[in-house]
């Protein structure tokens, strides 16, 4: 103990972690989900085939959005590329398979989500009850842990098939 | 299906120390939804390191594998692990050992739950009848083959299984499973897993199993628990753990008790009395036990502070020995990469242990350990550490150092080598036994009636830690996405390994009658030398079949002459030629993960075991196959059929003559159906 005590004074007091290293690994998680999501998921209405070319659609701004690029830079490749668009409103929102809906834009989630409807797009957002709302995969904190909520009825009237598994690993759903 | 699930935060991070920053958000996009949903937003844990990337020989068993094998005991998991001796006793006697030196108290392996060590220090060894935990609230169970004493001090020295159950966080909901079959009379386990305000997750699980009793009537165990884990994070930096489990477990035991035929005191005579002159006595072995955890961790800007503590009171009763013991533990451990090219870790901690035996054994370990891990180069790293511990009642001051070395070619290889020392202290029963009576009979013999004394002793007043240099080198390769190789050899060499040797025989009289009294004797006596090879090969054939090969190879020598700390005019015999072969040579196994279909999963596992040899019986070689079938009939519900060896009658894969006499018996084909249901 006497030595544990000596090397603290050495190396310097614990120092807290900075908050930002918290946030960088929310963030982390939830582009690894937007992306690893794709996999569990058949667009029957798409025409664009997600095994040769996944596109991701933003609507509003926030970090998520630094953090998207960088994994979609590392995860493309060239049997799969990984498109990235932003829109500012929903009727800019074109043929993505993957819509994530930043909080701001909520105001205008009604026009969102009919659009989102009829284009068979996954809507994805950390809003608070998103899914009962109507969005399809809410992603939501679970303590120390990010999990997600399915709305899989939502997503079945869009034409997005989400596979069992995955809604077997949703929120509550943990064997 | 995934190559080698790729993060570990367990024991493996504390084996090398890559740098803080590795476990930046890149890494998150390469890990799948499951491991995506365990990963903490506090990382308060030491490390987070990819599996490929430790320099050991190791292997992991996460949540995905353990319900694909359907299996719910413990011991049946790591069945499947290469390189790792498992071999079945009874149902709930198991020889679990890594890099040989098997047997029902196999000492040189330690386990923990959480951290927490559930390694029996009364006989050495671990009771893995009362360790049967839910086995859907395990995470993930770490392997490691090979010394761990720098970390984890006495009694990793070849091999440590460290055991993580899922974090409260992970187990919101409801959970039942109800498992029968024709050897399993029942396995049922609910649980209960609530958050507790926004930042705070609770659970509580119980667990029942009982197998039935065979055909040889000795082995049917049962084991009733409760398991209670308590998360919760503070602020931006802290999270805590407590955990508490009471566990209530019996099993039926058979032992033989020697007569006659021990005159003349050697071996092959006890050889020859097996089933034919010695008499059987069996009856329940309980041990009942509760523990409670408390883990605090902090993350810091360069690193973590964690402390840990634990209680454990527990109760034996069985027919060789019966004693009440109490351990309290607490270790602090602190991680600092004070520069970029060195990650500091340094710890302590203290444990008590008291037991009532015959004599009273107390004994109270401090400790204190340091390793740098320095980066020096881009590619290669050297860890350099060492524990010193102090035991104050049994053996003094213990030193395990250790050095380890690794390069990182590229992102698809890596090598590594490393020396290490790590120590055994000796346990209660082989510290404290004297004068023990184990038995007392009438035998009838030519000479007339005898009245038969078998005592069993320290040889010694004060015993000497088994120590052991382990000398290692390996190679991890990732071929292709789709294909890795991982090989590991190693040179073990020990010292002070302590032994029961057969003492000499008296004829006296007592109260009139005619005695005979076999003495054993318990201490250091011998040097052995051990060297081996494991291997294995993973390849992922298609989106739905995953194959692992792997194969080991081991050969033990306990050298020729035992060590001089006893008389060796006491030494008529010795069980050296029983530690050297109670492990089998050579181990195979093949899996096969099967996805039929996205709600159907399989698994088939063979095995080959080369023969147990010991000179005092014979284990013959065999091959075995395990299959299971998991099928998700929709998001609630599970159904899994599993069977177990079927492809013998009845074999024998391990002879526990020597643990204490307990009766092995012969395991058969089995099969169990499972129901799991969560809402």
């Amino acid at each position: 103990m006497i030595g544990l005590s000596a090397c603290l004074a050495v190396l310097g007091p614990p120092q807290l972690c900075a908050q930002n290293s918290r946030h960088d690994r929310e963030n982390g998680i939830k582009a690894g989900f937007i992306i690893g999501f794709s996999d569990f998921m058949k667009w029957e209405n798409h025409s664009i085939d997600t095994s040769k070319e996944l596109r991701i659609g933003l609507l509003g701004k926030g970090r998520l959005k630094d953090t998207l690029e960088k994994a979609i830079r590392a995860k493309s490749s060239h049997k799969r590329r990984i498109y990235l668009e932003s829109f500012e409103t929903p009727d800019q929102i074109d043929d993505v398979h993957i819509l994530f809906v930043f909080k701001e834009e909520m105001e205008t989630w009604e026009d969102t989500r009919l659009i989102c409807g009829k284009k068979s797009i996954l809507t994805i957002s950390d809003i608070k009850d998103f899914a009962s709302n109507g969005g399809m995969i809410e992603i939501v904190r679970v303590g120390n842990r990010i999990k997600f909520v399915v709305n899989n009825t939502v997503a079945k009237q869009s034409g997005i098939a989400i596979s069992s598994k995955l809604i077997r690993l949703s929120h509550g759903g943990n064997r | 299906m995934k190559l080698a699930a790729p993060y570990l935060v367990g024991i493996l991070c504390l084996i090398s120390t890559s740098p803080l920053t590795a476990n930046s958000e890149e890494d998150f996009w390469n890990l799948s939804i499951e491991q995506l949903l365990s990963t903490p937003i506090i990382s308060a844990s030491k490390k987070e390191e990819r599996l490929f990337d430790v320099p050991a020989s190791i292997h992991l068993i996460n949540a995905d594998m353990i319900e694909r094998t359907g299996n719910i005991t413990i011991p049946e998991l790591l069945k499947g692990v290469p390189g790792l001796a498992t071999a079945r006793s009874n149902p709930g006697n198991w020889s679990i050992t890594s890099r040989g030196f098997g047997g029902r108290f196999a000492n040189k392996l330690l386990v923990l739950v959480d951290g927490r060590s559930i390694y029996n220090t009364g006989y050495s060894g671990v009771y893995w009848n009362a360790q049967n935990m839910y086995v859907n609230d395990i995470e993930r169970i770490e392997v490691v083959k090979g010394p761990g004493g720098t970390h984890w001090g006495a009694n990793a020295m070849n091999g440590v299984i460290n055991i993580i159950s899922k974090s409260a966080f992970d187990t919101i909901g409801t959970n039942v499973e109800v498992a029968a079959g024709n050897e399993i009379e029942h396995g049922m386990a609910a649980r209960y897993g609530a958050m507790v305000g926004e930042n705070s997750a609770l659970r509580v699980t119980t667990n029942s199993i009982r197998s039935r009793a065979g055909n040889d009537g000795y082995d049917s165990f049962t084991e009733q628990r409760v398991d209670l884990r308590w998360d919760l994070i503070v602020g931006d930096d802290v999270t805590l753990n407590i955990q508490s489990g009471y566990s209530d477990s019996s099993v039926l035991d058979g032992f033989y008790l020697p007569n006659e035929s021990i005159i003349g005191s050697s071996s092959a005579s006890m050889s020859n009395t097996r089933g034919l002159n010695s008499s059987t006595t069996y009856g329940d072995s309980t041990l009942e036990s509760f523990h409670v955890l408390g883990k605090w961790e902090k993350t810091l800007s360069n690193g973590t502070l964690s402390v840990k503590s634990f209680a454990e009171f527990s109760t034996l009763d069985s027919l060789p020995a019966k004693y009440d013991s109490q351990t309290v533990d607490i270790e602090l451990l602190y991680r600092n990469r004070f520069h970029e090219k060195h990650d500091l870790m340094i710890g302590a901690g203290a444990r008590q242990i008291k037991m009532e035996l015959t004599k009273g054994f107390h004994n109270n370990i401090y400790n204190a350990f340091v390793q740098d891990e320095i980066e020096v180069t881009e590619k290669d790293t050297l860890a350099i550490g060492a524990k010193l511990e102090y035991f104050t009642d049994i053996i003094g001051a213990e030193l395990e150092p250790s050095i380890r070395y690794s390069r990182k070619w590229n992102e698809s290889q890596l090598s590594w080598a490393s020396i290490s020392r790590a120590i055994r202290s000796p346990s209660a029963g082989e510290t404290k036994a004297a004068q023990t009576l184990l038995s007392s009979q009438l035998i009838n013999t030519v000479q007339g009636p005898l009245t038969l004394i078998t005592t069993m002793e320290s040889s010694m007043e004060k015993m000497e830690a088994e120590r052991l240099t382990a000398y290692e080198i390996g190679h991890r390769c990732k071929i292709n996405d789709r294909t890795m190789i991982d090989v590991s050899a190693f040179y073990n060499s020990y010292d002070n390994i302590i032994t029961m040797n057969y003492g000499d025989s008296v004829y006296g009289q007592y109260m009139g009658m005619m005695t005979l009294t076999n003495e054993y004797l318990i201490g250091n006596a011998l040097s052995p030398t051990s060297y081996g090879v494991e291997l294995s090969f993973e390849q992922t054939i298609n989106n739905a079949i995953l194959a692992e090969i792997s194969y080991s190879y081991l050969n033990i020598d306990m050298g020729d002459q035992p060590h001089l700390t006893i008389d060796p005019s006491q030494l008529a015999t010795n069980y050296s030629l029983l530690l050297e072969k109670n492990t089998p040579t050579h181990q195979c196994s093949l899996r096969l993960n099967y996805d039929i279909s996205e709600s159907l999963k399989s698994q088939m596992a063979y095995r080959y075991i080369s023969e147990i040899d010991t000179g005092s019986s014979l284990i013959p070689s065999y091959t075995q196959m395990d299959m299971s079938l998991v099928w998700d009939l929709n998001e609630y519900v599970a159904f899994s059929l599993v069977g177990k060896n079927l492809l013998e009658d009845d074999h024998l894969e391990y002879d526990m003559f020597l643990d204490l006499g307990t009766i092995s018996t012969k395991v058969g084909p089995s099969y169990f159906a499972k129901v799991n249901v969560s809402f």
